[in-house]
């Protein structure tokens, strides 16, 4: 890596003279054009800025901008900054050196604030000695990140060999401020603790990219590497011992992997990940219309936590063709596949220390251990085939575009009905647009899917446990939690198998005024499983009209009107909980 | 009557609505002047239905249980609107010098606080002076 | 290993450093307000060497101006004028190796909406103001109550999506998945964690919307009710609370503000105060029963 860049400066720094005598006696424009404004910024806020200032600073202070552009002999520069607080600024700079030397950068600030959850709702009694209560260990804490992103490319491009560019692409994200951390102890009581998180996360990605193209296409490999740190400890906690409510009694100690014993842990961990992703690009057009572009895409994401690893390996590839003047045809196709490694999980298991249940483990008692491997619900192969072909009317009668996509995912372990862990999708829709007349302008689209084994969570609630005994940790016999887990019987989900879209615009200018409206209306069922009645609709009505006006005044004005709808059963087990 | 007795089931259903209003002008009237007028409203509200999830015969023998949602689709309403105003007004003395005014205003109303009142407004006031070269 | 570099360097520099000119007629002399208002715009600036070998300057888009010069008709050069399927080719002549590979088989140019729909080559223009005249629907969610900053101006609509790219929401990742256009800025959501919550490794927007929601953090419904489409209530959401404001349990005076509702509130409002770790988390959750997989942790 430091050998290809000092490769890469040496051959630059070496290449300019050159380049520069080389352009002895061709026409250039100096010019150099700027403006500096500066300033002062002032602020008044009521009550929360929360949601009203939710990406917006709340600091006074100075303010300024600067734009500067120069066109020279050896190149352009273009650079703006406008800086309105220190947690809100943004700036551009774009140069290029004799071309060959092209560089794009961009940096961005902005808070964005959080909001600080009170718990007013968790505090209260049952009749039977259950409590929930709350502590806000950092009750007077403003939860607010500072975001700010800077993202640089950089092409290198010379003339005496025209097809390679190099690139080097840079990003640095920070993220610094509060989060609000939340644990929940059980047993004694529901007692929720709030504590206030410090955070200084940073993602760092670097790109090295070198492209070889020819007047019909180009080969591309990009490798990009990407580190996300977190600069601080996370924040522990200790949790409550487990005791009755009522009895005050280590009775339910053996429900739970730990609790006070195990001192002070951590919470609210973000893993520090380390990410690698390759992509080699293809694309070739020839002159009489066909177009093919193929990528592949391969990377893989490790967590220094816990050193699990996700990989993901993909490939797309896209035709099209225009027929005559009129007739168009595209194909994208796409295969992919992700998986993560499984994990064994082995709850602890701990005996009670008082009570009937006294010395012994859950599994004593009841045989059970809950060891288990967590296989990922994220491994997967899957494929889409997307075919659309459109012909073009004219000018007046417009577009007519028609749709086919396919998509199968195919998942390793999760399933999404009994049995199945396959979700196939048929999507199929016309689109058109014409232009009947002088400023008048129509749009339209119909699609319809069809998802069998849409993503559904099997047999998630409505337990049909009938038992004549409570639960009780007084008595080993009494049905637990997991025996009524065990006899739910309904499938949930919050995806459609079934949807339709329509889309209706219109458009009409007259003069230097547009008047458009637009309405979409997408709605969705489900009800493929066993006790399942999903059912969701989504309508969004826009009027809008707006005039460039001339040199003197232009002006916009727009209503919309967006509503939804949705259905769900839901259940809750019927006993004395 | 002690144990579980199975479950108890309802459809919940869930609303949401929102209108919204958009405007703006930019003035240029001369040479000298330049101004720019936007706001924007938007209403939102959202909310779940009443529902029961009734358990009678079992709460009758179940001291500790109640089973009353009656209140339940209170508790996640939404009721929110917004306002949002900026004015900018800027005068040239000449080709290169100018004075800029920009007010900008976000009231934010929350008619019925999910957690807690996020009710709140911010005003920006931001007066510059300009040259370019 | 600095001798080598060095050498190889000058090398290269010989090899790469050639000689750029630009000749053609003369536009500006009839065209002269075109001609100045594009002085220092950057298709005048681009070399050749930049674009295969291409014409560059005025007939780089026009074509051979020869004709036109000499008949002075506009017939016998390209304009642009209706923006034809040919016109585009032109464009995408050199832009298709420039980042726009897949325009041939977008959405847009399967529907023929043209490059000068949102791209001003003469006249200064923002091609992403153009996006709102045709998708006034998105503008609209982007005015609810909870929005990815794109009023503010923090983020564009080309933050999350191409415009030139072949699938139909044309978002960057369509070489990924979906996920991955999301943990571009939300890294700390990827994991892999060993507690997963299934649908978040399924897909981001079956439970966010990435434009805007009337529920907070971008949710396409509130808590509970998003939850509550795949999760039963709690068991402890049927407790009867009593009417006293304060309680005595165990010994300590716990209390008891919201009434007999107040057990039914505090389990019917907001599941991920306790569910917190909603996208995952690497650490057990108490119960044993769960396995750890409560997601509280």
């Amino acid at each position: 890596m430091k050998a290809l860049k000092f490769f890469v400066l040496a051959t630059l720094l070496a290449a300019l003279p050159f380049a520069v005598a080389a352009d002895e006696g061709e026409k250039s424009t100096n010019e150099t054009e700027g403006s500096i404004e500066i300033g002062g910024l002032f602020g008044d806020v009521t009550d929360s800025p929360d949601m009203a200032a939710e990406f917006s600073t709340i600091d006074e202070g100075p303010v300024g901008k600067i734009k500067l552009a120069t066109y020279q002999n050896w190149g352009a520069l273009n650079f703006k900054f406008k800086y309105a607080a220190q947690d809100q600024n943004s700036g551009d700079l774009d140069f290029d050196i004799k071309r060959m030397v092209r560089s794009h950068n961009s940096y961005n600030a902005f808070p964005h604030r959080l909001g600080h959850d009170p718990m007013y709702n968790l505090t209260s009694v049952s009749r039977n000695g259950k409590v929930v209560r709350n502590t806000d260990m950092s009750p007077n804490q403003d939860y607010v990140m500072n975001y700010n992103v800077f993202e640089d490319r950089t092409e290198l491009q010379f003339p005496g060999f025209r097809p390679l560019t190099l690139a080097v692409e840079f990003r640095e994200q920070n993220r610094n401020g509060h989060t609000q951390a939340f644990t929940t102890n059980h047993c004694d009581n529901c007692h929720i603790k709030s504590q206030s998180h410090k955070r200084n996360q940073q993602t760092t990605d670097g790109t090295l990219e070198a492209g070889i193209a020819w007047k019909s296409g180009i080969v591309k490999a990009r490798y990009t590497n990407r580190k996300l740190r977190e600069d601080l400890p996370s924040v522990t906690g200790t949790f409550d011992k487990n005791l009755h409510p009522e009895l005050q009694a280590p009775v339910f100690d053996n429900r739970m992997q730990y609790d006070s014993d195990a001192g002070v842990v951590p919470v609210d961990l973000k893993p520090e990940i380390d990410k690698n992703t390759t992509r080699l690009d293809f694309r070739w057009a020839s002159k009489n219309g066909f177009a093919v572009t193929a990528n592949g895409v391969w990377s893989e994401t490790k967590s220094r936590n816990t050193g699990n690893k996700a990989d993901y390996s993909g490939y797309v590839v896209t035709a099209a063709k225009r027929f005559g003047r009129n007739f168009q045809m595209r194909w994208n196709g796409k295969v992919y596949q992700t998986e993560t490694n499984s994990v064994y999980i082995e709850p602890i298991q701990r005996a009670t220390l008082a009570g009937p249940q006294a010395g012994q483990t859950y599994a004593d008692i009841y045989g059970q251990t809950f060891n288990q491997w967590r296989n990922s619900a994220l491994n997967r192969d899957g494929a889409d085939s997307k075919l659309d072909a459109s012909y073009r009317f004219g000018r007046k009668w417009g577009t007519i575009r028609g749709i086919w996509n396919y998509g199968v995912v195919d998942r390793e372990y999760y399933e999404v009905a009994p049995g199945e862990k396959k979700t196939t999708s048929n999507i199929l829709g016309v689109t058109y647009r014409m232009r009947p007349a002088k400023g008048l302008r129509l749009d339209a689209e119909f699609k319809h899917g069809d998802v069998t084994n849409a993503f559904m969570v099997v047999d998630a609630t409505c337990s049909t446990l009938v038992s004549d005994r409570y639960t009780n940790p007084w008595n080993p016999e009494t049905p637990q939690y997991v025996d009524s887990h065990a006899t739910r019987i309904a499938d949930t989900t919050a995806t459609a198998s079934s949807w339709n879209r329509a889309v209706l615009a219109l458009g009409y200018s007259f003069g230097q005024t547009t008047l458009s409206g637009r309405y979409v209306y997408w709605d969705g069922t489900n009800t493929d499983g066993n006790l399942t009645d999903w059912s969701k609709n989504r309508s969004t009505a826009t009027i809008t009209a707006w005039s460039p006006g001339g040199a003197s005044w232009d002006w916009y004005v727009g209503w919309a009107y967006q509503d939804m709808s949705l259905d769900t059963p839901a259940c809750i087990p019927v006993f004395d909980g | 009557m002690g144990g579980q007795d199975g479950f108890s089931r309802s459809i919940l259903k869930y609303n949401e609505t929102s209108n919204s209003i958009l405007a703006g002008i930019k003035i240029h009237p001369g040479n000298s002047w330049d101004l720019g007028l936007n706001m924007t409203y938007t209403a939102s509200e959202g909310g779940l239905d009443p529902f029961e999830l009734s358990a009678d015969d079992y709460v009758a023998v179940t001291p500790p249980m109640s089973y009353d949602f009656s209140k339940s689709n209170t508790y996640s309403n939404i009721d929110i609107d917004r306002f949002n105003f900026d004015a900018m007004l800027k005068y040239k003395f000449d080709n290169d010098i100018w004075l800029r005014f920009w007010y900008q205003i976000a009231d934010f109303n929350d008619n019925d606080p999910y957690l807690y009142d996020t009710t709140g407004m911010v005003q920006w006031a931001t007066v510059t002076a300009g040259w370019s070269f | 290993m600095l001798k080598r570099s060095l050498l190889l360097a000058a090398f290269a520099a010989v090899v790469l450093a050639s000689p750029v000119s630009a000749d053609g007629p003369v536009c500006a002399d009839c065209h002269d307000e075109a001609a100045a208002g594009m002085t220092n715009q950057i298709h005048m600036r681009i070399q050749p060497f930049e674009v295969s070998g291409r014409q560059v300057g005025c007939e780089g888009c026009h074509g051979d101006g020869t004709a036109h010069m000499e008949e002075g008709d506009a017939t016998l050069i390209r304009t642009f004028a209706d923006w034809t399927p040919k016109d585009v080719a032109a464009c995408v002549d050199c832009h298709g190796t420039k980042g726009m590979a897949e325009w041939n088989a977008s959405t847009h140019a399967m529907e023929n909406v043209s490059c000068g729909a949102c791209h001003g080559i003469h006249e200064t223009k923002q091609p992403l103001n153009a996006c709102k005249d045709c998708h006034s629907d998105v503008v609209a969610q982007f005015q609810l109550p909870s929005h990815h900053p794109l009023p503010e101006k923090m983020m564009t609509c080309a933050s999350c999506h191409d415009p030139h790219a072949a699938t139909e929401t044309m978002l960057k990742s369509n070489h990924m998945r979906l996920n991955d256009l999301c943990y571009q800025c939300h890294q700390s959501q990827e994991g892999p964690f060993i507690f997963e919550h299934e649908p978040v490794q399924e897909s981001c927007v079956l439970c966010h919307q990435p434009h805007g929601s009337v529920a907070n953090n971008l949710l396409t419904a509130n808590e509970p009710m998003l939850c509550l489409q795949c999760h039963e209530f709690h068991f402890h959401a049927g407790l009867y609370s009593p009417e006293e404001h304060e309680v005595e349990v165990g010994g300590y005076e716990r209390a008891n503000p919201f009434g007999v509702d107040g057990m039914n509130r505090s389990f019917t409002t907001k599941c991920s105060q306790c569910h917190s770790q909603i996208h995952g988390s690497d650490l057990p959750a108490q119960s044993l029963a769960g396995a750890g997989f409560g997601m509280v942790r």
